[in-house]
């Protein structure tokens, strides 16, 4: 897939930018502060509906402006062209996304998931160095697009979960219903939420067994010692998993789950919220090196815990190639791959490394403040495969 | 302010409590009582009441009807060995249609959803309870809940399937998923998964 064009209005600091792309390869840079991360942005809007940086749409208004406009156009591989437009409006607060001029009702159904997209930015370590939150994130997005399905699961877990808080402090705080009413209503949300906790676990499970061997290959392919990283699942209800070496079974996360859920209810009533289901979960990443005074036992060391700033890079990337393999064999097509400033992120060994790979990949968005990065890429790519683009005060300079 | 503006303020007002009714549509339907001729306002204004007046709930079901047991209830041609649960009274309306059940029904006039701060005393439970265990109840071999498939509809039917349980009586749910008349082919992901898992023993 290719992104042959965008067009923004009043997005960020660009008044009115219309930019034509290369199939191959687009070299952005410019300072900081002038934009260039912007272009990335509104990419991440048409695609996945919000900003990669997580900003709110009312701050991505221009200065001074009511509304923003974004429109794409992207190409397939059979080189049929879809138009994705989207306009803010920061006054109504309203949103409104159309695809070759038909109104788009439901952004999940009909357009999440359609135009594959991997974005890497210093913003992204935040998967390894950040909460559980951010990894179930990253992982929740990439599971998404490949399996409607399991979307369908995370949009139920949420609404079982918003009914059962609702009901606990109904129920503590509100005193309403009598003691047994609200026996048996936590148990049927339980009973719902467990059925569910499960489906979400267990298409984890199986995507993260799935996910290794991609991520494998990517990571020897970066490393140099000799060092191996694995992903395990930790549950409430499982406790720490290895997806390769423990069998995956959809009963038995079922009775977990449930003696899980039944052993908090108490403290839950108290509390007055839910506190148990995969909407704590984590997962785990795990280094193991040769040096056997870090290792834990045989399984490695937990990245968040131990391992350097090169690890957690390594790491990352090595994370987020496997999401563009993994995305492009699910899909069928190339995604997109949007580098946003990473090269200054890593040292000069890695950089080398990753630019030589880079040719394998489909099109490609760069940013970067340094334009000499433009000599290495020279080697692997012919004059016309390149677009560079320099980036000064919300426009594109001829 | 002068009289005039605040008679069709109040009615606009009105209007706009209604469901799906906004103000600018409110504002619409209120100038376009203005220009009715008197006896249609009459006729309309008759019939508003007349909702209040003639219409009740079933004594036995909870439909809304005129008379003290409604027609379904009173007829002798319907078996009371099953009763359909189902939300609203227009649900009935919609399986009425089919022409192919022979039961009787319950309507619960509501679902409950916490979030919304409707509980198991807000809707017709308790009426649904009093029946099964009155003396018609006995008759009743078969409870089939037709609740829609959201988290709501389903902790309802939890909930009321482990009320019901004690009385012994068999609990079926309508089976969802694909629509009659389409190919499972072209049936998505989501919506096979879900036919599936609610697929009943043929
Ligand atoms: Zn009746």
């Amino acid at each position: 897939m290719i992104l042959k064009k965008i067009l923004l209005k009043n997005f960020r600091n660009y008044s009115g930018q219309e930019i034509i792309f290369n199939d191959k390869f687009n070299f952005i840079y410019g300072n900081n502060g002038h934009g260039k991360t912007n272009i990335l942005e509104a990419v991440s809007f048409t695609t996945f509906g919000k900003s990669f940086l997580g900003a709110a749409e009312a701050d991505c208004v221009k200065f001074g402006e009511k509304e923003f406009f974004i429109e794409s156009d992207f190409l397939n591989d059979l080189d049929n062209e879809d138009r994705l437009v989207i306009n803010y409006n920061s006054e109504t607060r309203s949103k409104s996304i159309s695809r070759n001029k038909e109104k788009v009702s439901s952004f999940s159904s009909e357009i999440f998931g359609r135009y594959p997209i991997v974005f890497l930015s210093p913003h992204s370590l935040n998967i390894t160095y950040g909460n559980p939150s951010d990894r179930r994130k990253f992982f929740d997005i990439l599971i998404s697009q490949s399996s409607r399905l399991y979307l369908d699961y995370l949009k139920e877990l949420a609404k079982i979960l918003r009914q059962k808080n609702a009901l606990l402090k109904n129920y503590t705080v509100f005193k309403k219903y009598s003691r047994s009413q609200f026996e048996d209503l936590v148990q049927s949300y339980n009973e719902k939420l467990i059925t569910v906790s499960a489906n979400v676990i267990f298409k984890r499970l199986n995507f993260l067994k799935e996910f290794d061997s991609y991520f494998s290959n990517n990571f020897s392919m970066l490393t140099v010692e000799e060092h191996e990283g694995s992903i395990s699942y930790n549950s409430d209800a499982t406790g720490e998993t290895d997806p390769l070496k423990s069998q995956i079974d959809f009963d038995e996360i079922c009775r977990k789950m449930k003696t899980a859920i039944d052993n908090r209810l108490d403290d839950e009533i108290k509390r007055a919220v839910s506190l148990c289901g995969p909407q704590r979960d984590d997962y785990i990443f795990r280094l193991k090196k040769s040096d056997p005074e870090k290792n834990d036992m045989s399984k490695g060391f937990d990245l968040k815990n131990f391992a350097s700033q090169g690890e957690h890079k390594t790491f990352l990337v090595a994370l987020k190639l496997s999401e563009f393999d993994i995305l492009k064999d699910k899909k069928g097509t190339n995604p997109v791959l949007l580098l946003d400033d990473v090269l200054s992120e890593l040292d000069q060994s890695r950089v080398s490394k990753i630019i030589s790979h880079l040719k394998e990949y489909g099109q490609i968005f760069l940013t970067t403040t340094d334009r000499s990065y433009l000599d290495n890429l020279g080697e692997f790519y012919d004059e016309k495969e390149i677009s560079v683009f320099e980036i000064e005060e919300g426009k594109v300079l001829d | 302010m002068n009289n005039n503006t605040d008679v069709l303020e109040n009615l606009i007002e009105e209007f706009s409590k209604l469901p799906q009714i906004g103000r600018k549509t409110a504002q619409r339907l209120a100038m376009h009582i203005t220009r009715r001729p008197k006896e249609d306002v009459e006729k309309f204004s008759r019939a508003l009441l007349e909702i209040k007046d003639k219409l009740r709930f079933c004594n036995v079901c909870c439909n809304i009807t005129e008379y003290e047991i409604c027609r379904i209830c009173d007829s002798p041609k319907r078996s009371n060995n099953v009763i359909c649960i189902v939300e609203e009274p227009q649900d009935v309306l919609a399986i009425e249609k089919t022409n192919e059940f022979k039961g009787k029904y319950h309507v619960l006039h509501g679902i409950i959803s916490p979030l919304d701060g409707i509980g198991p005393n807000d809707i017709k439970i308790s009426e649904l309870l009093r029946r099964l265990g009155g003396e018609s109840g006995s008759e009743v071999e078969e409870l089939i809940l037709a609740l829609n498939p959201t988290v709501e509809g389903e902790t309802t039917i939890l909930y009321l399937s482990r009320l019901i349980k004690p009385l012994d009586i068999k609990i079926t749910r309508i089976a969802r998923g694909i629509p009659i008349g389409s190919d499972l082919e072209f049936a998505d992901e989501v919506t096979l998964a879900k036919a599936l898992e609610g697929r009943v023993v043929v």
